[in-house]
């Protein structure tokens, strides 16, 4: 036994080790003598006969071991299980010259049964005295084309232990991890033991996990370093599965299937429909039911534009007539009867169904799920024939449902649900979320007839409340993408195609006093939500990867939706004065190259007000790739035989995988701020097998390449003979330009190209850094002696200038020149105006502009320079430790008082800019208004907001 | 039961003195007269040798590129190494000051427990010798290093040197047989 666990052992990596082993047999299959092939297992027949049972037990060609292989990255990782199956290589051969036959990953539909073999007309021969058999039976549903595997054996006492340890092992699996970031792969260790052996993995069994299609190829492999190769074995069957999976995608693809999908949110406040959702729904208005709203919001035409908004879609357009014009809808509406216009899917996301404490702590009954989904299809008007309820799931007050057009009803299956509650105690239902998962398989053709089938997902939740819980959200968001978890498996909850809608209550981060002005001024029409939303909460995670961060959003151009107060204690334009307006509700969604999502419109329906929010719809098409299974099959089965070869590599590394780099020495030539700069280096494959590459950093404390070089691809596969282009771009941006002002101008560099299962090659770069005046402290822009591609050493502190010259003359030119103002800070400035300006204060030429009173591009290029400048300093013009007093100034005075803190070099800096920005407003017809439109663009160049 | 040790062996010397080429007859027992220099990179290879019935050692060889240009990788591919092989060229003396100054590198930077080995290559060009014997023996023993002379041409000491350089490194493992050496697997 102790030999047989060490012989395992060496068929094994050195992360996994073998738990139990067991010694079996397989009773072959009965060959159809009339096919001459093996007919469809059918275990129990077979298993039935005791004569070939007994046949099957002697023969040593039929032994199998059976292996439960725990892996274990470390203590950090959750500890993974496999089943593998070994034969011996040929019979009576030692165990290390064994084939891994099968693998099962102890995960999702992963079961082990066991049976004990009918006995009565065993022979005396295999039923030794005591000797009991027992037959188990193995299957893997989640990966496709996989058979049951049935083996028969007598070690029962091991038997017991195999199945303890599958038991343990699934539970693993199935307890949500500890850590709060889930691992993105999961059983990846598998992959060297599969590799050779299976011919199609699981490429389409499991949903790629949205998370690991958004990561980059090269962030998915091993930790590898020069002379530190990593997992080589692991990574190129990685790097294979990405390819195989590109390319399968591409030759099975057989056009498009365009779905439409409408997404609905609405936190309702607990109350009960009481007014028409035709709006929300898309639909045209129920004649029968009178809309109260419409009258509400009527009143409100003149002081809340619509047409402020830019009008996003031709449906919200419709919704804007309906609003002033219930005449011009009727006109339009010339659809027929059995029309199939309206989406094809419609899921609505309902938040704060039931407010009632009891809600929480039972699970309440559908009243409420019913009465709204009544309002729903009574919205549907003359469409609601021709629609039917698909699936819905409820978590105390979440509900999510779905709708689907019954004509595509069969389109539909595998249709899944899922609830967690994040709420009080972190349990509780009164936060949380709700989510369907379904498959979509396209109508089959005669072209294609076997389409496979797209996974979508929708999520809806409704995360914690109030201004200051951001941090919260993203934890509510994190906890969710873990628990909501579906039958399938070890998949993991971020969908392929996800769309949640949902009250996710991310706010405003801007004083309420300013978000109301900016809703509600005239002034403000223009900008307004793009203003407004530079601040919103969920904008900012997503940018600042706290979470959401693979999702989409499509442009917000509706008001806020949240909160609205039907008493008095409202602003103009009905927002509760205790509530700063947000954007609460909100839709967002996330795809991969198999189904491409586009958002047709994102609207708010004000005049739905019968909750203190206001519903949210979002319009989806989702273009999906038709693809022919068989084909898609016969595609992976080429292209696994075009690389043959390729794992094998790292049996006999050398010199059979042979890279070519045609030129290692790459000059990338002088790089001045922001000019991009591009090269290629020809990466030819000259061996005879198929090979791949990937990028790799010196050490672990280093970058693959500098901030300021990008190279594209990063990893790679090359057949025989293929030649890659790897492309470096070049760009000094803010933070590269201002470590390289100060430091030295040579930018030289050697990128380490390690061939997976080879040669480390070196490709060295070399550029030469052009300064700029961008990106200096202000202290060092005034030590300079001139223009700062001048020769010449830094003034000594002593002699410094008063203030940066670059900064005066910009104000200056503007200043001095009889020059239109009007555009300035507002109008799009001319990039190539600004390029050439900048390299005017760089090398210190004169301005090839001549100032004119009817120019407007000029000005406003020179306005933009100068926030550009400011912009680039690496330490903001208003110290960063003093700008929270800076926007408590109410007086003058203060103000003055505030700039004896300043550094002196930024006082002159913030006095020229601010007597510029004066004469920019009162030279403009309306100072006050010009005061207002500006001040918040400039606002944010000067400080960190 | 016979134990196969995994060792990883970085050869280091300056360009031209034959590092690829001791290592592809090493490897594959081939010569080749006009072979190109290792331009900006580092081969990787492996080859097993048998010290004794019971015991083998996969090398995991690194030769690194010799120009002056990427020296600066050069620990990258030293580090975590168990052997090093410093090669000069016996008709060029300065070749072995390059091989002193790798030597000094490797002492004070690469793994304590590293065994280097210095090793003359082209012992076939004797009649245009530079470096005697006596010389470079005499330093190797100063310095506590494994020394011998190869010709990468005629095969002459290679398998010799591999297979020398080895055995410290199973030694040390057998004697710390109290805590598993990290090399040795259990084969």
């Amino acid at each position: 036994m102790a030999s047989q666990d060490s012989a395992l052992r060496a068929l094994l990596r050195p992360t996994d080790t073998v738990i139990v082993a067991l010694e079996a047999f397989v009773v072959p299959q009965p060959t159809d003598p009339a096919i001459g092939t093996p007919v469809p297992p059918l275990p129990a027949d077979v298993l039935s006969d005791p004569e070939s049972v007994q046949r099957a037990s002697e023969d040593a060609r039929n032994r199998r071991v059976l292996a439960v292989v725990s892996h274990n990255d470390g203590p950090n990782s959750p500890e993974e299980g496999s089943v593998f199956v070994l034969k011996a290589r040929s019979p009576g051969r030692a165990l290390e010259q064994s084939d891994i036959l099968r693998v099962f990953p102890v995960f999702g539909d992963f079961s082990v049964s066991m049976a004990q073999i009918r006995r009565s007309t065993l022979s005396l021969r295999l039923s030794q005295a005591s000797s009991t058999l027992i037959s188990l039976t193995i299957t893997q549903g989640d990966i496709l084309g996989r058979v049951p595997l049935v083996l028969c054996t007598q070690q029962v006492e091991t038997l017991r232990t195999v199945l303890a340890e599958c038991k343990r092992l699934k539970e693993l699996v199935d307890a949500p991890p500890l850590a709060s970031a889930p691992p993105l792969t999961t059983f990846s260790w598998l992959a060297p033991y599969t590799a050779r052996r299976a011919p199609l993995p699981s490429l389409f069994a499991l949903p790629e996990d949205l998370r690991v299609a958004y990561t980059p190829l090269h962030l998915r492999l091993s930790a590898a370093f020069a002379g530190d190769p990593g997992d080589d074995a692991s990574d190129i069957v990685r790097i294979r599965d990405d390819w195989i999976r590109t390319r399968v995608r591409e030759e099975g693809s057989r056009g498009k299937h365009l779905l439409r999908i409408r997404v609905g949110s609405f936190n309702v406040n607990g109350s009960l429909p009481s007014q028409d959702l035709s709006l929300w729904l898309g639909t045209e208005a129920a004649p029968s039911i009178p809309d109260q709203s419409l009258v509400s919001i009527l009143n409100r035409v003149e002081k809340n534009p619509f047409e402020a908004a830019s009008p996003l879609s031709s449906v919200e357009k419709t919704a804007q007539m309906k609003v002033v014009d219930a005449e011009v809808v009727s006109s339009t509406d010339t659809e027929g009867e059995d029309d199939d216009s309206g989406p094809d899917l419609l899921v609505l996301g309902f938040q704060e169904l039931d407010l009632s404490a009891e809600a929480l702590i039972y699970a309440s009954s559908t009243a409420r799920e019913d009465a709204w989904c009544d309002a729903v299809f009574a919205a549907l008007g003359s469409r609601a024939g021709r629609y039917e309820k698909l699936v819905s799931k409820q978590l105390v007050g979440i509900l999510v449902v779905a709708i689907v057009r019954t004509t595509m009803r069969p389109c539909f299956g595998e249709i899944k649900s899922s609830a967690a509650g994040t709420g009080i105690m972190g349990l509780m239902g009164n936060k949380g979320g709700t989510a369907l998962r379904m498959h979509f398989t396209p109508p089959a053709t005669d072209a294609v007839k076997a389409p496979a089938a797209t996974v979508l997902t929708f999520v809806n939740a409704h995360l914690a409340a109030f201004d200051e819980m951001v941090e919260r959200r993203h934890a509510d968001f994190h906890e969710l993408t873990r628990r909501l978890q579906f039958d399938l498996g070890a998949a993991a909850a971020v969908p392929r195609d996800g769309l949640p809608s949902a009250d996710l209550n991310y706010r405003v981060d801007a004083l309420d006093e300013d978000v109301r002005t900016i809703l509600d001024s005239e002034d403000w029409a223009e900008r307004r939500f793009e203003t407004l939303l530079q601040y919103d909460q969920l904008k900012a995670a997503v940018r600042d990867k706290k979470a959401f961060t693979i999702f989409n959003e499509g442009p917000i151009t509706h008001f806020p939706t949240y909160r609205f107060n039907p008493g008095l204690l409202k602003d103009p334009l009905g927002y509760d004065l205790k509530r700063r307006p947000a954007w609460t509700d909100r839709v967002l969604w996330a795809s991969n190259a198999f189904a491409r999502v586009e958002q047709r419109s994102y609207t708010g329906h004000p005049q739905i007000t019968m909750s203190d929010h206001r519903p949210v719809s979002a319009e989806f098409t989702v273009e999906i790739n038709i693809v022919d299974r068989p084909a898609a099959e016969a595609a992976a089965d080429k292209l696994y035989r075009q690389l043959k070869g390729l794992e094998d590599a790292h049996e006999d590394t050398n010199a059979r995988v042979n890279l070519k780099i045609m030129n290692v020495n790459v000059d990338m030539g002088k790089i001045s701020y922001k000019k991009t700069v591009t090269q290629q280096v020809a990466v030819r494959n000259i061996g005879r097998v198929p090979c791949a590459y990937r990028l790799v950093p010196v050490d672990d404390e280093s970058s693959i390449h500098p901030d300021w070089l990008t190279v594209e691809p990063m990893t790679a596969l090359l057949l025989p003979d293929e030649l890659v282009q790897i492309t470096l771009t070049a760009c000094i941006g803010n933070d590269s330009a201002a470590r390289l002002n100060v430091d030295h101008k040579e930018l030289n560099c050697t990128l380490i190209l390690h061939t997976v299962m080879g040669k480390d090659h070196f490709i060295a770069v070399t550029a030469e850094y052009v300064p700029t005046c961008f990106a200096n402290s202000l202290t060092r822009l005034t030590r300079l002696p001139g223009p700062i591609r001048s020769e010449g050493t830094l003034l000594t502190e002593d002699r410094t200038i008063n203030a940066p010259r670059e900064v005066m003359r910009l104000i200056n030119w503007m200043m001095a020149s009889d020059i239109s103002m009007e555009n300035i800070f507002v109008a799009t400035a001319d990039e190539m105006m600004v390029d050439t300006i900048r390299e005017c204060l760089d090398t210190g030429a004169e301005f090839p502009f001549k100032p004119s009173p009817t120019d407007e591009k000029v000005p406003v290029a020179f306005g933009e320079t100068l926030l550009r400048l400011l912009d680039s300093l690496p330490e903001p013009l208003v110290p960063v430790d003093l700008q929270q007093q800076c926007v408590e100034m109410t007086s003058r005075d203060e103000v003055f008082e505030m700039l004896d803190a300043f550094p002196p070099v930024a006082v002159n800096v913030w006095i020229s800019v601010t007597a510029f920005l004066n004469f920019v407003c009162q030279s403009s017809a309306d100072p006050e208004i010009k005061t207002t439109k500006i001040g918040g663009e400039v606002a944010s160049h000067i400080a960190y907001l | 039961m016979s134990k196969q040790y995994q060792f990883k062996l970085v050869l280091l010397g300056e360009s031209a003195v034959g590092k690829s080429s001791l290592v592809l007859r090493f490897v594959k027992d081939q010569f080749d007269d006009y072979r190109e220099s290792t331009i900006g990179g580092a081969a990787f290879l492996t080859q097993t040798v048998t010290l004794d019935e019971q015991t083998t050692v996969k090398f995991e060889i690194w030769d690194t590129a010799g120009q002056e240009r990427y020296k600066s990788l050069a620990p990258m591919y030293y580090r975590n190494a168990n052997c090093a092989v410093v090669l000069y060229d016996i008709t060029s003396s300065a070749t072995l000051e390059k091989a002193r100054s790798w030597i000094r590198e490797l002492q004070r930077q690469a793994d304590p427990s590293i065994v280097i080995a210095l090793c003359g290559n082209k012992s076939d060009l004797a009649a245009r010798r530079q470096v005697t014997e006596e010389e470079a023996k005499k330093y190797a023993e100063e310095e506590g290093l494994m020394w011998a002379e190869t010709s990468a041409k005629s095969g002459e000491g290679v398998t010799e040197i591999f297979t020398a350089i080895g055995r410290p490194g199973v030694d040390l493992n057998k004697q710390a047989t109290a805590q598993p050496g990290q090399e040795a697997c259990n084969c």
